[in-house]
């Protein structure tokens, strides 16, 4: 009975699509975090009759075939990289990016990371830095003697320091844009890797043609939608019962063949 | 066995086979691009059971095939720029490992080549026939409604796509993919979307109470094997007694 190790996939995809699905629900209030899709692929098709066997000694043929498939697997599990919305909280280090692009994460092994979470703060030494005191690249240094600092729209950040007139300029944020942005690696703590499937990073100053510009005071939520979420939680769930509904009924099947005498 | 048994018996064997198809069905419920199978089944015109007394046109059931339902399956918005839904009838060419394959599941990605492929790792192939290489620095591409790629508004492509004339002469061969087994490519009728996925077609509450209806004949088929046995086993009792 094929039918009941078929199901069993069937069920199997709807529980890793449950724990997609629930794993985006769990980051609804992450800063920056990008909702994540389950994608399925079906499974090798069984030729049990091939299309063109003869079907009478008269030489007609069947103009199709009978396959039978064995049931799904997890292909990939895809990130969807839309926009999620602003939210203001006038914390003058905090900067969300409006559009295309990430901000550079200078990590401790000297690699790049990439980030949307733009919940930056300024560390003991006044360098910009992540949530997880990873400073930003490049780098850029608050003096201590400074009163507030600015970053407009296209990344300068300056800062105005007690008894100067004029603000002293810090540096210039840079974003990095991808071709393929679903293709990053997600590390964990909102922090991404390049890979083959992103494409090497393309950098540029917020507001050039094709990247983002950054809003000081605000962050970018995530973009996970409550209702999206739990709908699909119940179409998965469904799905899932569904499953379990062909296993019983192949059951009840065998039982009946059982019984027979 | 008389024909009674071997009827039921044939009817068994093709009610395991569509339970097969709909759990097929049902499995690939949130599927890509997949399209749902359905038996087709027909009284045997070659093999009539024998019968040695009245009615002679006592016949066997047998499959003698698939429909399959092409109809579109709905068109979700994702918002990336290389997710390709295809409205209407056509497919995406994508390089198999003997000639080309197609596809309607459009979740495509890029390898470390800058190769355009679909979230298995196969290539997509262009009009041409070639795979499509993108800039890993460039911009974001945009894909027109009849498949050309444009990058900051100059045309580097256009998607391979392909029409059949008859849909159904194609082959499912797993992982989304299909091959052009007796079929012959026509000029693309459809239309891309890109930034939208197309959803798997199956229709679940059809698929369920399909299930029930076959588990129910299967049980059914049983019955008459069942009775067959008792009016056998009946007529040896009394005929032992005469």
């Amino acid at each position: 009975m094929r039918s009941l190790s078929i199901a069993a996939t069937g069920m199997q995809a709807q529980q890793l699509n449950v724990e997609v699905i629930s794993n985006n629900i769990a980051n609804m209030n992450t800063t920056g975090f990008k909702r994540q899709r389950a994608q399925f692929q079906d499974l090798l098709y069984q030729n049990l009759e091939r299309p063109g066997a003869s079907t009478s000694a008269a030489g007609t043929n069947a103009p199709m075939g009978i396959q039978v498939g064995v049931g799904v697997r997890a292909g990939s599990i895809g990130r969807v990289t839309e926009q999620g919305s602003i939210e203001r909280t006038d914390n003058t280090t905090d900067v969300a990016i409006s559009g295309r692009g990430y901000l550079q994460v200078q990590m401790p092994d000297g690699s790049t990371a990439y980030t949307r979470a733009g919940n930056l703060a300024a560390d003991a030494e006044g360098r910009l830095v992540t949530a997880d005191g990873f400073p930003i690249a490049p780098g850029i240094t608050v003096p201590t003697e400074a009163i507030s600092i600015s970053i407009s729209r296209d990344g300068v950040v300056e800062a105005t320091v007690q008894g100067q007139a004029e603000p002293q300029q810090l540096g210039q944020i840079e974003l990095a844009a991808f071709v393929n942005p679903a293709g990053l690696e997600a590390i964990g703590d909102n922090l991404f890797l390049e890979t083959a499937a992103s494409g090497s990073p393309n950098t540029a100053t917020p507001s050039s043609p094709g990247f983002g510009t950054l809003m000081q005071g605000f962050l970018e939520t995530s973009n996970v939608n409550a209702v999206e979420e739990i709908s699909a939680l119940i179409v998965a769930q469904r799905a899932y019962e569904m499953n379990a509904k062909v296993i019983t009924a192949s059951d009840e099947m065998l039982q009946t063949a059982a019984q027979v005498r | 066995m008389d024909n009674l048994q071997l009827i039921a018996v044939q009817t068994q064997r093709v009610m395991q086979r569509r339970m097969e198809t709909a759990a097929n069905n049902l499995a690939n419920v949130t599927t890509l691009g997949f399209k749902a199978d359905a038996l087709l089944t027909e009284m045997d015109a070659r093999a009539p059971a024998r019968s040695s007394d009245r009615p002679s046109d006592v016949r066997f059931v047998r499959d003698v095939g698939l429909i399959r339902d092409m109809r579109q399956g709905p068109i979700t918005r994702t918002g990336e720029p290389l997710d390709i839904a295809i409205e209407g009838n056509g497919f995406l060419t994508v390089q198999g490992p003997e000639g080309p394959l197609y596809t309607r599941a459009g979740a495509l990605t890029m390898n470390d080549a800058g190769q355009l492929t679909t979230d298995a790792g196969d290539p997509v192939l262009n009009a041409g026939g070639a795979p499509i290489v993108f800039d890993a620095q460039g911009e974001r591409p945009q894909i027109g409604p009849d498949g050309a790629i444009t990058i900051a508004g100059v045309e580097v492509g256009r998607l391979g796509l392909v029409s059949f004339a008859n849909e159904r002469g194609l082959e499912k061969v797993g992982d989304n993919l299909w091959s052009p087994k007796s079929t012959a490519t026509t000029q693309f009728e459809g239309r891309v979307v890109q930034g939208a996925l197309e959803s798997s077609n199956v229709n679940p509450v059809l698929e369920l109470t399909r299930i029930i209806e076959i588990s129910r004949a299967y049980e059914s088929a049983a019955r008459i094997v069942r009775s067959g046995d008792d009016l056998r086993q009946r007529a040896i009792e009394r005929l032992g007694r005469v």
